[in-house]
């Protein structure tokens, strides 16, 4: 019997996520501002907030850590550049998923990028879970070949749904289309990964 | 070009759409009804429904598949593209012509304050100059409001903390102090949040 983690359990990798709350948009914010004036010292304290964050994102987009790195550094210099841009009329954290993902488009368009699931690293201590059963490595390579199923688009919305916890309204303003648009994206992208759950439910019961 | 599935016409598909978004409680309150109806009468939705937390445990293998990045690394990369001239912040239009009006101002007014003052301080805040040493504050810390500048000054006592800069602009300052000094203003009624700035944990 497959036995699963709460949904709401700890999803970071051992990366101290910062809040997300109200305060932590008003600390955000006030980095900014120090930003617009400048300063060097603010903006490596916002890059350090953010690096987890975008890298997380960028690799599920890119799935190449060379590119991860050059795309997320490229997000993080257009806030240096042109803090003064952001209007203030969505979250701060939106506007810089939203200039990730259309670098990351862009990216993907210069460059036709194959997912090679041979490469994947396996973490040290992967812990418990049903991934056991399958064994570890060949459950990673399905993972991977269905998820590189999905256009960079749909991967986005699954990312910012199930790893960054927006809603789909913010969701829309990140990837700059209707909230209907996104809604759709996941219908398909979660019916695909559904039947790669459905697949592994039924290899986990065939086995001794 | 992605094709947009007309909701209305399949209730099954929009509320299977909003199943991520209604597990996390994240729909707004008409949603939230029209799915919780729906589920009320239908099995196959509950399934999928059902399928919310494996399909999170299934992402969390994937989300273990890369290796996290370097942030310091990624920083001094960041730090050599910023040495050269042309990324400085882009300046908006108008800066030019107040920049030309404040000059002359701003550097009589830098000139008789260098003339005053010796005493450099020891610390660099968030707000320090360009080309100083990084942050030497600790912790970014907001208090309640209404908290009285005598009652600050025993806590930041008690912890062992003290101030590098501040008020910013949103009230909050900036602390020197050990981690454990951290914890015990995270746990004091007057402060509102209690931040560690920096990766490493505090001094």
């Amino acid at each position: 019997m497959l036995k699963w983690p709460s949904l709401k359990k700890k999803r970071d990798d051992g990366v101290a996520a910062p809040g997300r709350g109200p305060a932590s948009e008003q600390i955000e914010l006030a980095l900014l501002a120090s930003i617009k004036r400048g300063q060097r010292a603010d903006f490596e304290t916002l890059y350090r907030l953010y690096h987890p964050r975008l890298w997380r994102f960028l690799v599920h987009m890119l799935r190449h850590g060379d590119l991860v790195e050059e795309v997320l550094n490229d997000t993080l210099m257009v806030v240096w550049q042109r803090a003064e841009s952001f209007d203030g009329r969505s979250k701060l954290s939106t506007w810089i998923f939203g200039i990730a993902y259309r670098k990351a488009l862009k990216a993907l368009s210069r460059q036709d990028l194959p997912v090679d699931a041979d490469d994947i690293e396996e973490p040290a201590d992967p812990g418990p879970g049903p991934e056991q059963q399958l064994g570890l490595a060949q459950l990673r390579v399905r993972l991977a070949e269905a998820l590189a199923e999905l256009s960079p688009e749909h991967r986005a919305v699954v990312e910012l749904c199930y790893f960054h916890d927006m809603a789909y309204g913010e969701i829309a303003e990140v990837v700059g289309c209707p909230p209907e648009t996104v809604k759709t994206r996941m219908f398909y992208a979660r019916r695909r990964l559904r039947l790669l759950l459905d697949d592994l439910a039924g290899a986990g019961q065939g086995e001794p | 070009m992605s094709v947009v599935v007309p909701m209305e016409h399949d209730e099954h598909v929009a509320v299977q759409a909003l199943l991520p978004w209604f597990a996390r409680g994240q729909l707004g309150d008409d949603e939230m009804g029209e799915v919780q109806r729906h589920l009320l009468h239908c099995q196959a939705c509950r399934n999928e429904l059902a399928a919310e937390r494996p399909m999170q445990t299934l992402l969390n293998v994937a989300d273990a598949l890369p290796q996290g990045g370097d942030v310091e690394a990624g920083l001094a990369k960041m730090r050599a593209q910023m040495q050269r001239p042309e990324v400085a912040p882009r300046a908006p239009r108008w800066m030019p012509w107040a920049l030309g009006l404040q000059g002359a101002a701003v550097a009589m007014l830098l000139g008789l304050w260098l003339q005053a003052r010796d005493d450099a301080p020891d610390y660099q805040g968030l707000s320090a100059g360009a080309e100083s040493a990084p942050v030497a504050a600790d912790a970014l810390v907001m208090f309640k409001p209404g908290t009285s500048e005598q009652a600050l000054r025993e806590l930041l006592q008690a912890q062992g903390a003290s101030v590098v800069a501040g008020p910013t602009e949103t009230g909050a300052w900036l602390l020197r102090v050990e981690s454990s000094g951290l914890a015990g203003l995270r746990a004091s009624p007057l402060v509102a949040l209690a931040e560690p700035l920096q990766p490493r944990p505090a001094r």
